[in-house]
């Protein structure tokens, strides 16, 4: 039971601390969750609370604070505006070990109606408990000009001001007063052709806002050359009583081309105010006239070339004597402000006594102050044509003082050259006692041009590529090889016995056989009718055997073709030819024109025969 | 009979067509009236002190194809005349592709070298292919292929002789001088391969601007290297769009705008 009795005693010790740990940790947790409260922020801003029918308004509603992840507000029913466009953005910071969430979310409204309005209360729903902004009056003008912006304070206490701060929402950009905007000026509206402008266009931001990725669009500057002054380094400005940062974009010296009015175009900064870039802006800068005046006819010089501003001239020459064939480098500077780039070549004068080549020119800008100027070169490559003591200049350019508006000419002293032939080299010749010159060269100049021409070749044309070079180069090879067959075939027949015989009985053959047909065309005796047919048969025999001709005979051929193998029909259409043939030639009977015809048709068979037999 | 004929109806065609190589081949084909008369303009024009109109009329005459080496030295004498230093250099060059020893061209080349603003000084060379390319600069290409055509007529020649000589003294002093005029038309037309190639390869360009800025890369944004000055001849070792990268020594390369530059090779 004691036991018992302690041990409930000890339960109820341990109990009640349990309850107290219990209540300690809720304690711990609707005070931690009640610090989480707090620590919400809900507000509502816009950007102008004075805008016209034909403008638009930002509302920022921002949420702050702990557990505000995916909370969304609710946007009021909004009686006189229509909602243009949203954005929205997050930022996380995990500060002292709490994260806190930062969100803004970002409505375009369009005003439908004029008048006083009202922008309800926003709502915005946190783990069950529900936070208001406070209602926003806003005046819509009926149309036509924009009030001067003024900008919307925050309808919460406003931020903390600094460099790193976001921008606030609900500010004016695009006009001189607001948070940010972009102002565009120039030192002078009213110019001459060619003479300097300078453009200035800086940025203005509220000191106590940021932005990022901003990106400067420059402005149309057409009509213009411009080139690039020296950008100031970024300053503070107080405007109407607002500190600002004045970020130069742009400072330019411009120089007008044509007389007439032109016109430098708006100039804009783009800009986002938060890191997700949900929230891009643009401002713009008001485009400028400037109104250009046409140069004065009036006492404008004979050889002015465009040049504008305030300019002196130097010459020099890298050599002041020299000799005749030599040439001399003259080097003038020009040196001023105004548009180097348009100083023209300066006039040398009189170059009557010079031969004047190509001549080099270079240039280098730079400013003092605010105007551009700098230094051009030029070089002229110069070749006096005669000796003496030459002057060269004064070296003049023209140029139009836009200070004073005249006329004004630079000038650079004459330079005088000393030119000599060398000096005489005289000598007298023992003999003849004459005096003798060397002969010296006036001046080295390049030779004559040929001379005029009946026709021009066309020396361009390759000769290898022309059919008839390649045709001549092959024909002497054909040649040669035709020739050295013909050699061959000369050699043979005077060292091969067999084939001078062969080749020389065919010949032979075909040559009495054409007699015999001479023969019985001319009408002669039977005689020599037959004597030309056996010669001929027994030359192609002859040659066909080996055999000289006169061992060829109807008693013995047929045997020496049979044993070489001729077929029988045409070793009997021999022996019948060449029997017939000697017959013939002695016996009257044959002597009939058609038996003749028939015998050297038979003989031409037998030749023809014996010809392609392989015997 | 008939073997004969066909022999001499050959021979005939042979004839003909040899007539016909010997006229294709004949010296060199002649430009038209139009451009004799502009080029005789041209030197009525030049004898006047109108240099500019003397160029004009020289460059109308090459726009007929009259691609005469005396077209491009009176050309040259006329840019030269009127201050254009690097067309007068291009039109020496050019001249000097088809008469490469000219004389009076060699010595208005050097005359016009001097006033050039540029002084380039390449490396030395010795060798063989130094000399071999120094000869090939001093023939044309029309000369070394009329040279080594005329050495192989020759020697079809020898050999034809010697085919039908029967002393055997003759005929061996006939096969040895084949040889040794075999050998030397295999070097001529060896020496016309290597001048056809080298004429092929050749990217030979002249300065015509005033002043030209050799960049270090093929684009405007690069940095300006070294400049060049009308009238000085560089190479062109590679083509990049509208920049090319130019050559002046071993050393000394670079990218300029091409139409600062024209090409010697047409």
């Amino acid at each position: 039971m004691h036991g018992q009795s302690r041990g409930f005693s000890r339960g109820g010790t341990c109990a009640r601390l349990g309850r107290r740990l219990a209540a300690l940790a809720l304690a711990l947790v609707a005070f931690s969750a009640a610090v989480a409260v707090a620590q919400v922020t809900f507000e509502a801003a816009v950007d102008r609370t004075q805008v016209t029918m034909n403008d638009q308004l930002t509302l920022t509603l921002s949420v702050s604070g702990a557990g505000v992840r995916g909370a969304e507000p609710q946007l009021p029913s909004l009686s006189g505006f229509s909602v243009a466009g949203r954005a929205s953005s997050q930022q996380i910071s995990f500060v002292n070990g709490r994260v806190s969430t930062n969100l803004q979310y970002s409505y375009t409204l369009v005003p439908t109606r004029a008048g006083k309005q009202a922008i309800p209360a926003a709502t915005l729903n946190v783990n069950g408990q529900v936070y208001r902004t406070k209602p926003i009056a806003v005046t819509v003008a009926g149309g036509g000009t924009t009030q001067p912006r003024q900008p919307a304070q925050p309808s919460q206490p406003s931020q903390p001001a600094g460099p790193a701060a976001p921008m606030p929402p609900g500010h004016s950009e695009d006009t001189e007063g607001g948070y940010v905007f972009v102002k565009a000026a120039v030192d002078k509206t009213q110019v001459y052709v060619n003479e300097q402008v300078t453009l200035d266009i800086a940025a203005h931001r509220d000191s106590r806002f940021a932005w990022s990725r901003a990106q400067f669009s420059q402005p149309e500057t057409t009509g213009f050359v411009g080139y690039d002054l020296p950008k100031p380094d970024p300053a503070a400005e107080t405007l109407n009583g607002v500190e600002y940062v004045r970020v130069p974009c742009m400072r330019q010296a411009l120089f007008p081309a044509a007389a007439g009015k032109l016109t430098i175009g708006a100039s804009t900064l783009q800009f986002t105010t938060d890191f997700f870039n949900a929230d891009a802006r643009q401002v713009s800068s008001k485009p400028l006239t400037i109104t250009v005046l046409p140069l004065p006819e009036a006492g404008k010089p004979a050889g002015f070339g465009g040049a504008v501003g305030q300019f002196h001239l130097e010459a020099s020459a890298d050599k002041t004597a020299l000799q005749t064939g030599q040439t001399v480098t003259l080097k003038v500077t020009v040196t001023g402000t105004g548009n180097i780039a348009t100083a023209t070549e300066p006039s040398l004068g009189d170059l009557a006594k010079f031969k004047q080549f190509n001549s080099n020119q270079s240039e280098q800008t730079s400013t003092q102050g605010l105007k551009l100027g700098g230094t051009k070169e030029f070089e002229f490559v110069l070749m006096p044509v005669e000796p003496g003591r030459l002057a060269l200049g004064p070296v003049t350019l023209a140029y139009f003082d836009p200070t004073t508006k005249t006329y004004c000419t630079a000038k650079a002293e004459p330079i005088a050259f000393e030119v000599t032939q060398g000096a005489a080299d005289q000598s007298v010749d023992s003999v003849t006692g004459f005096t003798k010159d060397e002969i010296r060269l006036l001046k080295k100049d390049i030779n004559y041009i040929r001379p005029d021409a009946k026709r021009l070749a066309d020396d361009g044309r390759v000769l290898y590529r022309r059919p008839g070079f390649l045709l001549l180069n092959l024909l002497p090879l054909l040649g040669l090889g035709g020739a050295s067959l013909y050699r061959r075939q000369q050699l043979r027949l005077a060292n091969d016995a067999e084939y001078q015989r062969k080749r020389r009985g065919r010949e032979t053959a075909a040559k009495s056989l054409g007699e015999a047909e001479q023969c019985l065309r001319r009408g002669r005796s039977a005689a020599e009718f037959y004597a030309a047919l056996s010669k001929g048969l027994r030359e192609l025999v002859g040659a066909r055997l080996n055999l000289p001709p006169s061992a060829v005979s109807a008693d013995t051929t047929p045997t020496e073709l049979r044993a070489r193998g001729a077929d029988a029909a045409l070793v009997a259409r021999v022996e019948a030819s060449l029997r017939q043939s000697e017959l013939g030639r002695f016996t009257p009977s044959g002597g009939e024109p058609t038996a003749m015809e028939q015998a050297l048709a038979a003989a031409r068979q037998c030749v023809s025969e014996l010809e392609r037999a392989e015997v | 009979m008939r073997s004969a004929e066909c022999a001499n109806g050959l021979s005939r065609l042979l004839l003909l067509v040899s007539v016909a190589a010997v006229w294709s081949c004949r010296p060199a084909q002649a430009a038209s009236k139009e451009a004799v008369d502009a080029y005789n303009l041209g030197n009525r024009q030049y004898k006047n002190g109108k240099y500019e109109d003397a160029v004009g009329s020289y460059e109308k005459c090459l726009k007929q194809h009259a691609r005469s080496a005396a077209v491009y030295y009176n050309l040259g004498n006329a840019y030269f005349q009127a201050g254009d230093l690097g067309r007068a250099v291009l039109a020496y060059e050019r001249a000097k592709v088809l008469t490469p020893r000219d004389p009076d061209l060699l010595q208005n080349l050097h005359q016009a070298s001097l006033l050039t603003r540029d002084e380039i000084e390449l490396p030395p060379r010795s060798g063989l292919g130094a000399a071999l390319e120094l000869g090939l600069s001093r023939v044309s290409v029309n000369e070394l292929a009329l040279v080594a055509s005329l050495g192989y007529l020759l020697l079809v020649t020898l050999l034809f002789v010697r085919l039908f000589v029967e002393g055997a003294v003759v005929r061996r002093a006939l096969g040895t001088a084949a040889i040794v005029l075999g050998i030397a038309v295999c070097t001529g037309v060896g020496a016309l391969g290597l001048k056809l190639q080298h004429r092929h390869a050749d990217r030979s360009t002249v300065v015509l601007a005033d002043e030209a800025i050799v960049r270090s890369g093929p684009t405007q944004n690069f940095d300006p290297v070294f400049k060049l000055h009308a009238g000085t001849v560089v190479s062109v070792v590679e083509t990049r769009g509208v920049w090319e990268r130019v050559e002046a020594s071993p050393k000394l390369t670079g990218w300029l705008r091409r139409d600062a530059v024209e090409s010697v090779r047409q």
